[in-house]
């Protein structure tokens, strides 16, 4: 405990030297440079004795690995898991969690050596990472009795070809990754028969990571792997952990199909740990210009390696990566010769090297890493004193999943958020009790997303011949395979006997020589995409983007950046769907100008006049409380909808960003083709008649409008917990004639304003009806941003920098979102019960 | 506003969808080339099922306790294929069949039955399907008959692979055109899909496409081997047949799937003359390769068949026999007339390697280093076999004839051939190696 005790003075003197005075019970100062000091109390270890149902050789492996008590949490997981019940375990960072499921599932083996189970990680390192400790595992089992060997198998794109025979054959426990699943184990199950006629449990690791697009593929990925099992007679045991998010059993739930067990109380102990929030201190009140938070990360940083203290440094992008890294290295240059004790590490690495660094983590070799999400999820690098994130992670729970990178069980640790100027970043400085005392995000999936669900139900026929009255999804099976017969990918075969037999039963099957699956990527709605094609020397493929994204970054004279270097697109193929770059040595980077426009095609629902007005006559109540605010009733629309909308977006023109400094150096008009999809929205709707009883002219309405689609986008991906990307912002001014590049819309004065969150993705990704829910969360927190902003009239911290809107956005925003609330949380208590 | 059915269309045929059609179905038929049908437009007729077996002259019988269609047809043994009749290719089978362990590798004995399936895509996943499984096998009167089971119904699979486990089964070996590789692997795992025991697993196999690439096509070896050896290019030599108005393989799937769509059988008409052809020209190939295993090394007359007998006796681990094959090849290469020709520089040069390498095996490396050096002084000997002939004598002179200034020459002649960095860092740390040697062995000299 020396160690522990040199350790915990100097975090403490490094917290002393950052945020001077009490610590306890320091009161939130949003306006300081340190806005939030919170102390979370250690935590003791809770224990439970070994399930009874666990067999005496794993019990002995257990304690020969020092294993000889189970924390609270691993023993129930195990007895939910030994019982047959799908489970799942929300572990804080190191507590244990891969003996909730190993346990079970050894002890099913030893019982039975034919069980199997197949292990299911996002990504092939987090497989590979477990493979060592499970193999470790497995040989103590089998050092009692050599008949008790345990096969522990990585099954992915990296296995080599001759190893796959043996591994269908010999594996107990199959550690693979849910694209493998799709393209490699489902569509060639007749060789796994062996798995899937033994298969007892499924492990589903880091359960929070399939949301969205990812989640809602997974989904329909289960239900085929359940066809599968049925075929093959057996019904696995779902067994999932996840980091803390506000609805795990939830997606559990949505994601199998299956009702779960929740277990959410960890018994793993915790030593005592102190969360700082850092806002970079303005250095231009009027432009709301604060100090670079990489640098104010590096100086923070410095503090902690000064004293000796193991770091991980976590930063948004490869970029900001790869600038920390050579920041910290040169400021700590060891001697010449002696080992890097400042590593980067983030995807693009080779193997070895990552694992080269993961072990310096481990045994101190290594004495900070700057990484990006890479090393969020559970790769083993042991745990570390302290962790300074460069700007916020997105959401709540990524920001306690990084934390939890610093920790150790018997002393002190430390984790310190820097602030970027981003409204995001900006909103959760300013108000630490959002992050610490809100429940984290939901995570979202829309398994029936049609494209999805289509591309699903190719591939399970492909596997297994559907049956007339089976079901697959919420949609009418039956009915999307006679679509797919008029194309000749499927047929119900003729309901004809022709020896005395009884006839078959219809069955559709797969009646194409394609293989589906290859044409179906996990990690998108579509599989189309653009290739970039480096011209520079040899002519090769660099990269890839989703269709999507493709003309917003490899429009004609965008700058594209793989690892640091720059390329220049030279020529977009838009048809061929290729971008032809070049290297090139520049100081700037380039942002797209899109013009969308939303067209409603159909309203779920709605609330608003409607509701209110048909309720006046029946609730005085309501009716006074209506006329409180300026009658925003007066029109005959809803405030807030959602349905099904038509999306097309053009790339106009291009901004050249400077790096580091942000100045907006140059511009550019550009021809490109449109995209359209079909997806879902959630949209606000600001009547016209509001709207001109503003008393603002008529460009500042329209920038207060364009001010709050700026600021509620931010708040939208802050309660939908997903990606900048996942979700599209377009307002909707009234105006008929498209906009040119860099002038802004009208705003027609007979048209109510709308402001579209449309889903990203073609079909939706069920992002909308939780929108639509939260939307009086949604309009307070956008109210919230832009009002406690420190800015005099807008900053890209609330409304949009100056220049994209006018002096006046900022107050006139605030006084629409008022407008708007009013009639939101009235709609709302109308439609809540009255008791 | 588009309806759900819309929607789900435009869906299906997304580029970039899963399985996209590419041609409509109607493409294929007895219009397209190759077919032997009636040039009729291609009605879309409903159940198709009587018509099948009167156009694909089948029937539906109980084989093996499992009701199926099948087409059983009968050559006669007075039939020609090519220069021969079908009653002297099973006469020559008979008498080669002692030769056939050699081939499979374990016990082997009539009768063959020959198969060949055709399927509805390549590889065995789970929704590829053997429509078609063709089997043949000569009759007691020298007639060659076929029997192929059309799979009606795709959910007629199990009665299928029942009766074909059948058929299978009473072989004393099976013989196949890549089968190794293809057919049974895809056989397999149509019965692992409906978990029953397969009744082809671990009977002898003698799959014949690797035999016949040695026979007829030179040693892969050689880079001059990427050739083609196709069953119908082997039918136009050494069979000396070949066919007329032949299926592209291309086009089988599309043809089955209309069938399996509209009940007309009639473009299936020439896949199943395609299988019938595919069974009977294997029979013939195998009879021939086994009539020149029986025959033996000093019977046969080509360089390029001795070689690939010297293959065949070394893979099944015979030497002895093996040597005296190599010897033959390379003989029979040398001679007068013959000596000149590209292509018997290179069966004499792989047959020297093979040897020199079955010598090194048995650790005759003065005998071995001979053939080394024979190889260097062949004209017209391929590169990278040239610098594996230096690199072996390189070694054979560092170690065991030590001779140092030699085995150096030869080392540094390795790299005239070789342009992988990898070799040239190989050679020039042997290189190094050899200096070292030598300059101390001088030195060693000196005191003395």
């Amino acid at each position: 405990m020396v160690a522990g005790s040199r350790r915990d003075g100097a975090l403490d003197e490094a917290l002393e030297r950052l945020a001077p005075g009490q610590v306890s019970e320091r009161p939130d100062t949003p306006d300081l440079h340190v806005t939030a000091l919170r102390r979370l109390p250690p935590v003791p270890a809770q224990y439970a004795p070994f399930p009874d149902g666990l067999d005496a050789r794993l019990r002995r492996a257990l304690a020969a690995r020092g294993i000889s008590q189970l924390y609270t949490h691993q023993a129930r997981s195990i007895e939910h898991a030994l019982a047959g019940r799908n489970v799942v375990v929300i572990t804080p960072t190191a507590s244990g969690k891969t003996l909730c499921y190993n346990a079970p599932i050894l002890n099913a083996i030893l019982r039975d050596r034919s069980s199997r189970a197949l292990y299911l990680f996002p990504t092939k390192a987090l497989a590979q990472d477990q493979l060592a400790e499970l193999q470790a595992m497995c040989e103590t089992v089998a050092a009692a009795d050599p008949d008790d060997k345990i096969g522990v198998f990585t099954y992915d794109g990296d296995t080599p070809q001759d190893a796959r025979r043996a591994i269908r054959t010999r594996a107990h426990l199959v550690l693979s990754n849910p694209d493998m699943l799709h393209s490699g184990i489902l569509p060639h199950h007749p060789r796994w028969a062996k798995l899937f006629e033994n298969l007892r449990y499924v492990v589903i690791d880091e359960l929070h990571a399939y949301r969205g697009v990812f989640g809602s593929h997974l989904c329909n990925l289960l239900r085929r792997l359940r066809r599968v099992c049925r075929h093959y007679g057996s019904d696995p045991v779902f067994l999932c952990s996840s980091a803390t998010i506000a609805n795990p059993r939830d997606l559990a739930e949505r994601l199998t199909e299956s009702p779960f067990e929740l277990v959410d109380e960890s018994g793993a102990p915790r030593g005592e740990k102190f969360f700082m929030f850092v806002n970079p201190p303005v250095v231009n009140h009027q432009l709301g210009i604060r100090r670079s938070y990489l640098g104010e990360t590096r100086r923070i940083a410095s503090e902690f390696l000064q004293r000796r203290l193991q770091l991980i440094v976590f930063a948004q992008s490869r970029l900001a990566t790869e600038i920390l890294t050579t920041y910290l290295k040169d400021d700590f240059a060891g001697a010449p010769g002696a080992p890097e004790g400042i590593r980067g590490y983030r995807g693009g690495y080779l193997p070895n090297r990552r694992r080269e660094i993961e072990k310096g983590l481990r045994d101190g070799a290594v004495r900070a890493v700057v990484s990006t999400n890479a090393l969020e999820l559970g790769i083993d690098i042991g745990a570390l004193d302290v962790c300074v994130m460069a700007g916020y992670p997105g959401t709540i729970a990524a920001t306690w999943q990084r934390a939890g990178r610093a920790g150790r069980r018997a002393s002190r640790s430390a984790a310190v958020m820097v602030a970027s100027s981003a409204p995001l970043d900006q909103f959760i400085v300013r108000n630490p009790s959002y992050f610490f005392d809100a429940s984290p995000e939901r995570a979202l999936i829309d398994p029936d997303n049609l494209h999805i669900l289509v591309d699903h139900i190719k591939c399970a026929a492909f596997e297994l011949p559907f049956s007339t009255s089976e079901t697959f999804g919420r949609h009418d099976l039956q009915q999307i395979l006679e679509l797919l017969a008029e194309q000749g990918l499927v047929h119900r075969n003729h309901p004809a006997a022709d020896l005395d037999d009884a006839p078959a039963p219809g069955l559709w099957t797969w009646t194409n020589e394609s293989y589906p699956a290859d044409a179906v990527s996990l990690r998108s709605v579509s599989s189309d995409n653009f290739v970039v094609v480096d011209t520079t020397r040899e002519t090769r493929v660099i990269g890839e983007t989703a269709f999507t994204s493709g003309p917003p970054t490899l429009h004609p004279k965008a700058i594209y950046i793989v690892e640091g270097q720059l390329y220049q697109v030279e020529r977009l193929d838009f048809d061929g769907r290729k971008a032809f770059v070049r290297e090139i040595d520049c100081d700037y980077y380039t942002t797209a100008i899109s013009y969308t426009r939303v067209t409603i095609l159909d309203t779920f629902a709605e609330k608003g006049s409607g509701v209110i007005s048909s309720a006046r006559s029946v609730s005085p109540d309501v009716a006074e409380m209506a006329e409180m605010t300026p009658d925003p009733f007066s029109a005959d629309e809803s405030w807030s909808s959602h349905g099904e909308v038509h999306v097309v977006s053009r790339v106009v023109g291009f901004k050249k960003i400077k790096f580091y400094t942000n100045e907006n150096v140059g511009s550019g008009d550009l021809d490109l083709p449109e995209q359209q999809m079909h997806t879902t929205a959630f949209w606000v709707t600001i009547p016209a008649s509001t709207m001109a009883r503003l008393p603002y002219a008529s460009d500042d309405r329209r920038d207060a409008v364009l001010g709050i689609a700026y600021a509620i986008r931010q708040m939208a991906q802050l309660l939908l917990m997903c990606d900048g990307h996942d979700i599209g912002i377009s307002v909707d001014t009234g105006e008929t004639v498209a906009p040119s590049d860099r002038r802004l819309p009208e705003l027609a004065a007979d048209k109510s304003p709308r402001i579209f969150i449309y889903d990203n993705y073609p079909g939706g990704i069920g992002f909308s009806e939780p929108l639509f829910r939260m939307d009086h969360e949604l309009l307070t927190g956008t109210r919230r941003l832009i009002a406690e902003c420190a800015c005099e009239s807008g900053c890209p911290g609330c409304v949009g920098p100056m220049g994209y809107t006018g002096a006046m956005a900022k107050e006139a925003a605030l006084r629409i979102l008022d407008l708007v609330l009013g009639a939101v949380s009235a709609a709302a208590e109308l439609e809540a019960p009255p008791f | 506003m588009s309806t759900l059915a819309d929607r789900i269309r435009g869906i299906i045929r997304a580029p970039g969808s899963a399985g996209r059609p590419d041609d409509p179905p109607h493409q294929i038929g007895p219009d397209a080339p190759g077919a032997n049908g009636p040039g009729l437009p291609f009605p879309e007729t409903g159940s198709g099922l009587d018509d099948v077996r009167a156009v694909l002259g089948g029937d539906w019988l109980r084989q093996y306790g499992a009701p199926c269609f099948v087409v059983e047809t009968r050559r006669t043994p007075a039939s020609s294929y090519g220069r021969d009749v079908v009653g002297a290719l099973a006469s020559r089978l008979a008498d080669a069949a002692a030769a056939a362990p050699l081939v499979a590798r374990m016990p082997a004995t009539l009768p063959f039955v020959f198969f060949d399936l055709e399927t509805t895509g390549l590889g065995g996943a789970a929704g590829t399907y053997a429509f078609l499984v063709g089997c043949g096998w000569f009759d007691d009167d020298g007639g060659f008959v076929t029997r192929q089971y059309l799979l009606v119904r795709l959910a007629d699979e199990r009665a299928l692979l029942a009766a074909v486990g059948g058929e299978l089964a009473r072989a004393g070996a099976l013989v196949s055109f890549n089968g190794k590789s293809f057919d049974m692997p895809m056989l397999e795992t149509r019965y692992l899909y409906h978990r029953l025991e397969s009744a082809a697993a671990g009977r002898p196999h003698l799959d014949m496409l690797h035999v016949a690439r040695r026979f007829w096509r030179g040693a892969t070896d050689l880079p001059a081997a990427a050739s083609n050896c196709s069953l119908s290019a082997l039918e136009r030599d050494p069979l000396g047949t070949g066919r007329q108005g032949d299926v592209p393989g291309s086009e089988i799937p599309a043809r089955y799937f209309h069938f399996v769509r509209t009940g007309d059988a009639r473009p299936l008409r020439v896949v199943f003359e395609h299988n019938r052809l595919d069974l009977l020209s294997l029979a013939a190939l195998t009879a021939r390769a086994l009539h020149l295993v029986r025959m033996g090394p000093e019977q046969v007359a080509e360089p390029r068949e001795a070689l690939a007998l010297g293959w065949l006796y070394a893979r099944a681990g015979d030497d002895a026999l093996g040597r005296r094959a190599y010897q033959r090849a390379i003989d029979l290469s040398s001679e007068e007339g013959r000596w000149a020709a590209p292509s018997s520089a290179l069966v004499r040069v792989e047959a020297l390697r093979s040897l020199a390498l079955m010598l090194r095996r048995g650790r005759a490396h003065d005998q071995a280093a001979g053939c080394w050096r024979q190889i260097l002084n062949t004209r017209g000997c391929p590169g990278q076999i040239a610098r594996e002939a230096n690199a072996a004598l390189a070694i054979h002179h560092e170690h065991r004839v030590r001779d140092l200034a030699a085995a150096k020459d030869f080392a540094l002649r390795s790299l005239e051939h070789g342009t992988r960095q990898g070799w040239h860092d190989a050679v020039r740390h042997r290189v190094a190696r050899l200096e070292r040697k030598m300059s101390r062995f001088q030195r060693g000299a000196l005191l003395d």
